[in-house]
C-alpha cells in the first residue's frame, strides 16, 4: 500500500462537466460523516488508534473501489497536496492535521473519502453547478458499500453518531457555492440572504469561518442532520438555492436594463481581466477579480469558459488559506497567480477565434 | 499591457484598466474605492460588494452537566467535551445523554 504521487491523481469530474444553473451555481458538494465503532473520534484517539483506523479504513474502501488513488498523511509530497487541496479531494483541516489518516480518491474523480478529519470517514462528492441528485447518490453508494465492509457506529435513537452533534444523525451535509454578485451589489442581499436563513439554512461567505472580503460567495447548506427535521433538510436547502438563483437572476436583469449597464460590466471584466493577468494581487482582490470575470462571462459581456472559473475559485480558496496561515505566502500567490492566468489566457484566446 | 501609473495617485500597482467612451483609463484598486468616478460606479460597487463581510454563527454550548462526569469508555470528561464542542466517542452519547438530547434538540429544530 504505497502512497501515490501527484501525477497519478485523477482530473476532478467538476472540472469537466457541469449541471444546472451553473450561471449562478458554482458547484454542489454531498458529505456523509461515518465513525467506526470501538474507536474514539479522531481528537481523542491515539496515534496507534488512527493507525490502524487507517488500516481498517483502506480495506474497507479497497473492498469496492479497488482503483481508488490513496495519499497517506502527512503528505510528503507538497505538489500532491497542493493538487488534492484545489480539486477538494481534502479540507483544510484534513491538510492541517499531522496525525496518521489519509484520503481516497475516486478513480472517476467524482469524489473522495478522507480518513481521520474531524471523524474517521468523511464521504464527499463534487460537481459543477446544481447537482444534487448525482452527488447524493454518489456519496450514499460509497456509505452504503462501506457499511458493508465495516462496523459503523449508530444508535437506535440517534442514527450515525459523529464527533459533532452538528452532524449526528444522517450525517449529511449539502452544500452548494452560489456567485451572488449582482445581487451582491445591492441592499436586496441581506433581506434574500436572510430568507434563505428562514428556510433553515446555514448560509455563510464561501471560504470557511470568519473569511471576510469573498462576499459575493456564497455557501448554502442544510442545517438539519438529526431528528424529523432531517427528511426534509436537503430538500430545503434545495429550496433555498433556487429561490437565490432566481434572485440573482433578476438582479443581474435589472443591472443589464440600466443605461449603460452592459457597457460597465464589459468596462468591469476587463480590468478585472487585466488585474488577473498583468498585477501581483493579494488573495482577497484575486478573488474579487475572479468574481467581476465569472459575472462578465455568465452575462455574455466577456468570452471564456464558465465551468472554469470554478477551478480558479478553489485556487483562490487555497490562497486565502494559505494566507492566513501566513505559510510561504508568497511563493504560493505566484503560483496560484501562474495558474489563474494561464486559464484565463486559454479562455481569452478561445473567445478570440 | 504597458507599465502606467494610477490616473488619480500615480500609484504603480494594482491597477485596472477602465475604457469610457473609448477613452482607457488606469485607476489603482484603492482610488477606486475611494474616488467612485461617475461613470464607474458599477465597477466600484462590484469590488465593494465583494469585500462584504458575512456573518458567522457562534458555536453552540452543551447545556450543563457535572464538569468532572467521565465517559466509561474513552474516558473523555464533560468538561473537556464542552471545551472543545465534540464528543469524545461512540458511548459518549449515552455517558453525557442528558446534555446531548439537550444539544441536539437544540441544533436541529423541526421546522
Ligand atoms: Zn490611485
Ligand atoms: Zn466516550
Amino acid at each position: 500500500m504505497r502512497n501515490a504521487s501527484a501525477n497519478r491523481l485523477p482530473k476532478p469530474a467538476w472540472y469537466r462537466t457541469a449541471g444546472a444553473d451553473q450561471d449562478v451555481v458554482v458547484s454542489t458538494r454531498c458529505r456523509l460523516a461515518r465513525n467506526l465503532e470501538g474507536f474514539p473520534f479522531p481528537w481523542r484517539a491515539s496515534s496507534e488508534q488512527l493507525g490502524e483506523i487507517v488500516i481498517q479504513c483502506a480495506r474497507g474502501v479497497a473492498a469496492f473501489e479497488p482503483h481508488a488513488v490513496r495519499i497517506g498523511r502527512p503528505v510528503a509530497d507538497s505538489e500532491a497536496l497542493h493538487q488534492l487541496l484545489t480539486a477538494r479531494y481534502v479540507s483544510f483541516k484534513w491538510a492541517e492535521m499531522l496525525t496518521p489518516g489519509s484520503v481516497h480518491v475516486f478513480p472517476d474523480g467524482s469524489g473522495s473519502i478522507m480518513v481521520n478529519e474531524e471523524d474517521h470517514l468523511r464521504i464527499q462528492t463534487l460537481r459543477a453547478g446544481l447537482d444534487v441528485e448525482t452527488c447524493l447518490n454518489q456519496a450514499q453508494r460509497a456509505a452504503d458499500a462501506l457499511g458493508r465492509q465495516l462496523a459503523i457506529a449508530s444508535s437506535s435513537t440517534h442514527g450515525f453518531l459523529t464527533a459533532s452533534l452538528c452532524n449526528t444523525g444522517s450525517g449529511l451535509r449539502l452544500s452548494c457555492l452560489l456567485h451572488l454578485a449582482a445581487l451582491a451589489a445591492t441592499p436586496a442581499i441581506s433581506e434574500a440572504l436572510a430568507a434563505a436563513r428562514r428556510m433553515n439554512c446555514v448560509v455563510r461567505g464561501a471560504f470557511g469561518e470568519g473569511s471576510s472580503g469573498t462576499g459575493s460567495l456564497v455557501q448554502v447548506s442544510n442545517r438539519c442532520t438529526w431528528g424529523v427535521g432531517a427528511a426534509y433538510a436537503v430538500e430545503q436547502a434545495v429550496a433555498a438555492v433556487r429561490y437565490l438563483v432566481v434572485r440573482e437572476r433578476e438582479a443581474r436583469e435589472a443591472m443589464m436594463r440600466r443605461p449603460g449597464g452592459k457597457g460597465d460590466l464589459i468596462a468591469a471584466a476587463e480590468g478585472a481581466s487585466d488585474l488577473l493577468l498583468h498585477e501581483d494581487l493579494s488573495a482577497a482582490d484575486i478573488v474579487r477579480s475572479l468574481s467581476v470575470v465569472r459575472l462578465g462571462m455568465a452575462m455574455g459581456a466577456t468570452s471564456g469558459t464558465l465551468l472554469r472559473t470554478g477551478e480558479w475559485m478553489a485556487l483562490a480558496g487555497l490562497l486565502l488559506w494559505s494566507e492566513r496561515r501566513q505559510a510561504s505566502g508568497v511563493y504560493e500567490r505566484v503560483r496560484v497567480q501562474s495558474a489563474v492566468r494561464a486559464g484565463l489566457r486559454a479562455c481569452l484566446a478561445e473567445g478570440s477565434h | 499591457m504597458a507599465p502606467g501609473a494610477c490616473c488619480v495617485c500615480g500609484a504603480g500597482a494594482s491597477l485596472v484598466r477602465l475604457t469610457v467612451a473609448d477613452t482607457v483609463y488606469l485607476v489603482c484598486l484603492a482610488c477606486l474605492e475611494a474616488a467612485e468616478p461617475e461613470r464607474l460606479r458599477l465597477p466600484v460597487r462590484f469590488y465593494r460588494s465583494l469585500a462584504m463581510p458575512m456573518r458567522v454563527s457562534p458555536a453552540e454550548a452543551l447545556a450543563e452537566l457535572d464538569p468532572a462526569a467521565l465517559c466509561p469508555v474513552c474516558g473523555v470528561t464533560f468538561a473537556d467535551v464542552s471545551r472543545a464542542g465534540l464528543i469524545g466517542c461512540p458511548a459518549c452519547y449515552d455517558a453525557f445523554g442528558a446534555a446531548v438530547s439537550q444539544g441536539l434538540q437544540r441544533l436541529h429544530p423541526a421546522t
